[in-house]
């Protein structure tokens, strides 16, 4: 039974609208990604606690998608890396960064993963951006939950902004973010990694260094963003790296 | 009904200076002298004598210091102090609650002691890591490998002139079996058969 709806112009119009999205397969595709983030943890410290209060359930980290931590680097998305990295261990933790599958992302929690903290010493990683690239520094020692669920907001906003399915974009090919800073035996500092980090989330302009503006933009009429590059010697601020 | 102990630490001082007294009756000159700290006895020993030293604590049944709780080296070049290193002993009694700590100065270039991994078998790491840190050489001791910094580090960081950021780069992850000695490998089996070096 029920009413016949007499088909007019505008119900004919309506229902189509009801039915059929249109978008960017990117954009379909970077709401997927950025909505169901599987983290690999790689703790080594007190920030890896942290890190586990934050996907516990005062923290809840499944309310941003992002809570289904893997321990094989096959299954995740993003690797965090909590804690002190040592140069016995950043071999394995490059390792582990290269049996993820694409499209990978990369998140330093705290000052160790992101500068060597205050380990300025022989024996640790001055920065994991020397052996894998890095999307997002959270400062702190160790940070807040509320930092790394920050930290995980940024990341999902720079993936928004991803193109990755249109114009390629993973990390192997050339002319793409995600470099690693060159390093030198002795103590390499090409960009001061406490500044580099600790700012990237506090600084306005600093921050879209580490939210990471496409650079394939620069000169194509959008704002152009400094982009965090082997060869950048300055802090966002103008000190100058050591 | 043990005899009273002479020993070092926490019993009464007479106690101390008996064991300070015994050792340097019976290795004479080699006991190059003995202090207290806060209880607990020191007492300085040449190379010499110093397994003999540490095998009589270690045996004695009144002495039964069975405990070894570590062994390290201090560098002394700040001081500008002739011998520059120390390598340090600390014992402990679990039968008789006594602690003693053993040192032995050693020259720059001639940083080498005896092990004590025939004494107490738990000296194997501990004098891994002050070779690894210092450079001290053990002589003697079945598998005097670096244990903490990676194969391609090249000094002794705890140095006092070692560069406090001077840093080493390890292309790849240090293979452990391969790094093992061949009595390590053949005597332990299963995948971690590298990691084991009792």
């Amino acid at each position: 039974m029920g009413s016949v709806t007499r088909i007019t112009p505008e119900t004919e119009d309506t229902s189509f609208h009801r039915s059929v999205l249109t978008t960017r397969l990117d954009q379909l595709a970077n709401w997927a990604r950025s909505g169901s983030l599987w983290p690999l943890p790689f703790g080594t410290a007190c920030c890896a606690i942290e890190f586990m209060s934050v996907v516990s359930a005062h923290y809840d980290l499944s309310r941003f998608g992002a809570e289904v931590v893997r321990f094989s680097p096959r299954q995740s998305d993003v690797m965090i890396v909590a804690g002190t990295v040592t140069d016995k261990q950043s071999p394995i933790l490059k390792q582990i960064w290269e049996q993820m599958a694409e499209p990978k992302w990369c998140i330093a929690m705290g000052v160790c993963a992101s500068s060597g903290g205050f380990y300025r010493a022989y024996h640790v990683t001055q920065g994991i951006d020397e052996v894998v690239p890095v999307d997002v520094y959270v400062p702190g020692c160790p940070p807040t939950p509320e930092g790394l669920i920050y930290a995980i907001l940024e990341l999902q906003r720079k993936i928004k902004g991803e193109r990755r399915i249109t114009e390629g974009g993973f990390r192997g090919e050339p002319g793409l973010a995600g470099v690693t800073r060159e390093r030198k035996d002795g103590a390499p500092r090409g960009v001061d990694p406490v500044l580099g980090g600790a700012q990237v989330l506090n600084d306005p302009a600093a921050l879209s260094d580490a939210v990471g503006e496409d650079p394939r933009d620069v000169g194509q009429g959008r704002p152009q963003v400094e982009t965090l590059s082997p060869t950048r010697t300055t802090a966002p601020d103008g000190r100058r790296g050591s | 009904m043990t005899p009273a102990a002479p020993g070092a630490g926490g019993g009464p001082l007479d106690d101390r200076l008996d064991l300070a007294l015994r050792l340097s009756e019976r290795f004479g000159g080699a006991v190059r002298g003995a202090e207290e700290f806060r209880g607990d006895l020191a007492v300085t020993v040449a190379r010499d004598r110093l397994h003999d030293v540490l095998a009589m604590l270690r045996c004695e049944p009144d002495l039964d210091f069975a405990f070894l709780m570590d062994v390290t080296a201090v560098d002394h070049l700040a001081w500008g102090r002739i011998p520059r290193f120390d390598v340090v002993y600390h014992l402990y009694s679990l039968t008789h609650h006594r602690r003693l700590r053993v040192k032995c100065p050693l020259e720059e270039g001639d940083a080498w002691v005896p092990t004590a991994t025939d004494v107490w078998q738990g000296a194997d790491w501990f004098e891994r890591e002050a070779w690894d840190m210092y450079g001290i050489v053990f002589e003697g001791h079945p598998n005097l490998r670096r244990i903490l910094c990676h194969e391609d580090f090249e000094g002794h960081p705890l140095r006092k002139d070692f560069p406090a950021d001077k840093r080493f780069f390890l292309p790849r992850p240090a293979n452990l079996r391969e790094q093992a000695p061949a009595w390590v490998r053949e005597r332990a089996g299963g995948p971690a058969a590298g990691l084991i070096s009792d």
